[in-house]
């Protein structure tokens, strides 16, 4: 080949070079792919709708001498050593005028129906026989919604100071929440021997959305003489003038003990399957005796486990001299699901700085929880 | 035709040729000679995973705010070329992928390998490739994640890109929740998620 032909030749090669790169070529890349495919999801075609309840803790021990008591709402549970008695005797014929009444918690989100309602209750005469019968009424309006047995046909009777006598009685107008949680039952009562009766429990039982729960009478008027109004010193804040406030059994020590609390169990109200569990617990408590400060931070259990502790013996939650109930607010993160909060346990630890055991004792006006949930 | 006239019309049709070809691929020119012995092979790029040829990996159905599930994908290299690997996905339904938080984390089985999708002795890469924990290479939704391999999620990160050599392999934590939003109610998707080797 003459040079003139490798000349022209080489010249070939770049001009054909140029125009490619010149004309923007795209080269292939060596490539593979690897991966999976068919991940599916889909949402509830209804998400739920947000609720709400509300409850006092009824089961309360008090540790506050180092060895638990029962300080527990007399009407929660049957066979627990906690009773309510009258204050006064009841006549030998039924009056209008004489009778027990409790009132249910605003407890249960409204709105719902309720199924299956039930009036579970229990007597007893001092002595004598005691008879019984009941008026379901509106506890708002004190409207009458039913009356079950009569004064001519008791429901029940007992004649045994020693036995209680059960006394189950369907309730068919307790039809929703709404009603559940503004139920009042009024227990009309005779005593023949007119001494004082007991009851050991009063509850109303049933099903909203599917779930079992119990309402506690958590306030009491008895009228046996002087009508008076007993509350449930959990329950409600500010209501002192309706006994509604509880006092430790014991004076607390000067620094916090391991051993020494309260300890306030809650009822379970949260239906199977919620979603989005939250909790806020708001206690109530103040000083028995002016000038002595008490503090208290507590602990969180869901039954036995321990879920979270606010507050510590370093830096409790908060602390206060006075007689006047304060109220701390405290959210509960921890509490997040079903079953947490439908077995929710709070302990309290508490300490008081007077020189005086006597005068270290505390005072609890409100010791409720608040439970949001979605179903 | 005379020589220089022939060695014009020759340029003459080459540069048609490149004209006419347009971006296109172009075989090069090559010359050789060969003699016994010699050789040429191309380089291989070749990805695979531990699936098993198992299509889901993650799915819930008919869920509720908060719902999750999770499963772990082992990634392996055996090309002889060196590559660079991209995620990417391909995203259907009507919509709930707005709604769906998808965290993928990268990083290593320690001790045996357990079945698909398993995540038993995962053990996230120690860097912190997007601000959001160790080993995480995206946190967002899954309508947000890239749906070819042009946008597609560089592994483990566009800023420190790695070239996969052969008996390479990563293990991929993928996990879904729920977000809580009733516009998400009755909605669905599908999702594929492919892991794309390339050598340049």
């Amino acid at each position: 080949m003459s040079r003139l032909h490798v000349l022209t030749l080489g010249a070939m090669v770049a001009l054909a070079i140029a125009l490619a790169t010149s004309g923007g070529v795209t080269w292939s890349a060596f490539s593979a792919t690897t991966g999976t495919s068919g991940s599916t999801f889909s949402a509830a075609s209804s998400f739920g709708t947000a609720r709400q309840v509300v409850t006092p803790a009824y089961n309360l021990r008090d540790a506050s001498s180092g060895t638990e008591s029962n300080a527990s709402l007399s009407a929660l549970l049957a066979g627990d050593g906690m009773e309510f008695k009258s204050a006064y005797g009841f006549p030998a014929d039924f009056s209008t005028a004489e009778y027990l009444q409790s009132d249910s918690f605003v407890s249960l989100p409204a709105g719902l129906a309720v199924a299956d309602a039930t009036h579970n209750y229990n007597f007893k005469p001092t002595s004598g026989t005691a008879c019984i019968y009941m008026e379901t009424r509106r506890a708002s309006t004190d409207a009458l919604l039913a009356t079950h047995g009569s004064a001519a046909n008791p429901l029940a009777c007992n004649s045994s100071a020693t036995s209680y006598t059960t006394v189950t009685t369907a309730l068919p107008e307790v039809t929703s929440t709404d009603i559940a949680n503004d139920l009042r039952v009024r227990t009309y009562m005779t005593n023949t021997a007119l001494t004082t009766n007991s009851v050991d429990i009063s509850t109303v039982t049933g099903t909203q959305d599917g779930t079992a729960f119990s309402l506690p009478s958590w306030t009491v008027t008895d009228t046996s003489q002087i009508a008076y109004t007993a509350n449930w010193a959990l329950g409600r804040s500010g209501d002192q003038s309706s006994y509604g406030d509880y006092l430790s059994a014991a004076g607390w020590d000067n620094a916090f003990a391991s051993t020494k609390y309260l300890k306030l169990g809650f009822p379970a109200y949260v239906p199977t399957g919620a979603t989005g569990v939250s909790a806020t617990f708001k206690h109530a408590y103040a000083s028995n005796t002016t000038g002595t400060t008490t503090c208290w931070y507590f602990e969180v259990y869901n039954g036995a486990t321990l879920l979270a502790t606010h507050g510590s013996a370093s830096a409790p939650v908060s602390c206060t001299s006075s007689t006047t109930p304060v109220t701390d607010t405290v959210a509960l993160p921890s509490v997040d699901t079903v079953a947490e909060a439908n077995n929710l346990t709070i302990k309290a630890y508490l300490k008081n700085d007077n020189s005086k055991l006597a005068s270290r004792k505390s005072r609890h006006d409100l010791g409720t929880v608040t439970i949001g949930y979605t179903n | 035709m005379s020589r220089p006239g022939r060695i014009f019309a020759t340029m003459v049709a080459l540069s048609a040729l490149a004209v006419a070809g347009g971006p296109g691929t172009w075989a090069s020119f090559s010359a050789g000679t060969s003699t016994a012995g010699n050789r040429a092979t191309a380089g291989t790029v070749d990805i695979a995973d531990n699936d098993g040829g198992a299509t889901a990996m993650l799915s819930f159905s008919g869920a509720l705010p908060g719902a999750t599930d999770s499963g772990c994908i082992k990634v392996s290299y055996s090309g002889s070329l060196g590559s660079s690997v991209r995620l990417y996905g391909t995203t259907a339904g009507s919509g709930l992928d707005q709604y769906i938080d998808l965290k993928i984390t990268r990083g290593r089985f320690t001790g045996s390998d357990p079945s698909f999708d398993a995540c038993t002795g995962f053990e996230a890469d120690a860097a912190d490739y997007v601000g959001a924990g160790a080993g995480v290479m995206y946190s967002g939704t899954l309508q947000a994640f890239p749906d070819d391999y042009a946008n597609g999620l560089i592994d483990p990160h566009s800023t420190s890109p790695e070239s996969w050599s052969a008996g390479e392999s990563h293990v991929y934590k993928l996990e879904v929740t729920l977000r809580s939003d009733t516009a998400a109610q009755g909605k669905d998707a599908t999702q594929s998620f492919t892991w794309e080797a390339r050598n340049q």
